[in-house]
């Protein structure tokens, strides 16, 4: 088993305003982590000091600096000039060519149901259609680690739910380790194996669930909920 | 939406034939082939102007002092316009030049250049001068509105730079690009005449237009004033049809 990834006292400032003091947090590998917390309390800074898009002022990231990761933003970022296919090879081309590049591609645009939309262009596909992509995009990917924020927030109950299934049906392929944004309590129960509650900034992590301590969902969302308000 | 495009068609025509309604009714009052000929005479000159030793040669020309002035311009444009879109300092570096060159009269160039240069190259150094700085103004705009998500995106993926530029830089630019170059040969084909009329090379629309006024053949001057219009048109057509083969994503 792998070591389970830690960030160690971390702090970083936005100007006047702290958002991590003294933040430390681990992760736990080959499973779904899900950050929860209200807007404004820094998730997704967490996920970007990460995935080193940002720098911390102190502190350690080591355990993810050689890390390959795949991202998947609350838009889907996909580019407007490529096709559904051309989004794929875009972050795959590097790695791979002809024939295992395509097989790559097609096969997880099947398992998106996508098949049919191979060569639309963005614009051409709906919102949810546009995040399968995204999804696609990520798990196609060789990577190590893949960083969810809040993923589904833009799209209704039905929609989301039907991408929670693909995602899972994805995740649950290689499990790779997962770090999952999100503000919605039951996602955070639904989805995530260790839930790690942030709290208004500069207090950083306020507690850290595992769903194997708990009998059953009902009271893990009890525990949570307890917390949080 | 046919419907629109038929009417949309329609209210063109009408336009034009405004147009020549207004130039038919001048060369009435002034009662003058010399001074302004009526546009039916005018279409018989442009039949001797095709006739005449010289048009080919003349026409492809300055066609082609159009093209070199253009395809110097714009490799000049991309050249100094995408650093300076990305760094700050160079564009810093680089503006005062650009503002020179567009506030300066065309004509102080075109008579600068006569004393410098041969009668040959004058035109194209023109079009060079009138066009880059348009061009350019547009690559650095195009590349500052290049959405910066998705060049995160592509650096979270450990996409190469090179594949970053090409895949998301270039086609960004696309748009900004064109609009730049159409705008860009609007003046340029403008300048290389002027150029041509004041540094007489041996061929050329200008030097054919210059010649017409010094014999005081006025609809011969239409005339190639007509050509010098169709060609323009001709090539922003180029421009517009391009730029829509290339943006089919939209």
């Amino acid at each position: 088993m792998e070591m389970n990834p830690e960030l160690r006292n971390i702090r970083m400032t936005y100007g006047e305003l702290e958002v991590f003091r003294d933040l430390t947090v681990s992760f736990l590998s080959g499973r779904i982590n899900c950050i929860l917390g209200p807007s404004g309390c820094g998730k997704t800074t967490l996920l970007n000091i990460i995935s080193g898009t940002i720098t911390p002022e102190a502190g350690d990231r080591s355990d993810f600096v050689k890390k390959k990761m795949s991202y998947v933003f609350q838009d889907p970022r996909l580019l407007p000039w490529k096709t559904v296919y051309g989004n794929m090879a875009f972050v795959l081309k590097d790695r791979l060519r002809g024939e295992a590049l395509a097989a790559r591609i097609n096969d997880h645009i099947r398992r998106v149901q996508l098949e049919a939309f191979s060569n639309y262009y963005p614009s051409q596909l709906s919102g949810g259609m546009k995040q399968r992509v995204s999804l696609a995009r990520a798990f196609s990917f060789d990577s190590e680690m893949i960083l969810m924020d809040e993923p589904f927030k833009a799209l209704d109950l039905k929609l989301r739910n039907m991408l929670t299934r693909d995602f899972l049906d994805l995740w649950h392929h290689d499990r790779r380790t997962v770090i999952f944004v999100t503000h919605d309590v039951d996602e955070a129960v639904n989805l995530g194996e260790r839930i790690i509650i942030l709290g208004t900034p500069p207090e950083g992590i306020t507690s850290m669930l595992d769903k194997s301590e708990y009998q059953d969902l009902n009271s893990l969302k009890h525990s949570i909920t307890s917390r949080i308000s | 939406m046919k419907h629109f495009i038929t009417k949309n068609r329609l209210i063109s025509f009408a336009g034009i034939l405004f147009l020549l309604l207004v130039w038919k009714i001048a060369s009435i009052l002034t009662g003058s082939e010399q001074i302004v000929p009526s546009p039916e005479e005018t279409l018989v000159a442009i039949g001797h102007v095709f006739a005449q030793t010289g048009f080919w040669s003349s026409l492809g020309i300055t066609i082609g002092r159009g093209i070199a002035g253009f395809v110097i311009s714009l490799a000049l444009a991309l050249l100094t316009g995408i650093p300076a879109g990305l760094n700050k300092s160079f564009f810093l570096f680089i503006n005062p030049l650009l503002v020179t060159i567009r506030s300066t009269p065309v004509i102080s160039l075109i008579l600068l250049a006569i004393i410098w240069l041969g009668n040959e190259q004058v035109p194209v150094f023109i079009a060079i001068l009138t066009m880059y700085p348009v061009i350019t103004i547009n690559v650095i705009e195009g590349i500052r509105n290049v959405d910066t998500e998705l060049v995160e995106m592509g650096e979270i993926y450990r996409v190469k730079q090179s594949a970053i530029v090409k895949d998301i830089y270039l086609p960004s630019l696309v748009p900004f690009l064109t609009s730049g170059i159409s705008n860009a040969l609007g003046f340029g084909w403008r300048a290389i005449i002027i150029g041509e009329v004041l540094s007489q090379p041996r061929f050329g629309i200008g030097t054919m237009m210059q010649n017409a006024r010094i014999f005081l053949q006025v609809s011969e001057l239409i005339a190639w004033t007509v050509i010098a219009i169709a060609i323009s048109y001709l090539f922003e057509t180029i421009v517009r049809k391009t730029e829509k083969a290339i943006v089919r994503w939209r």
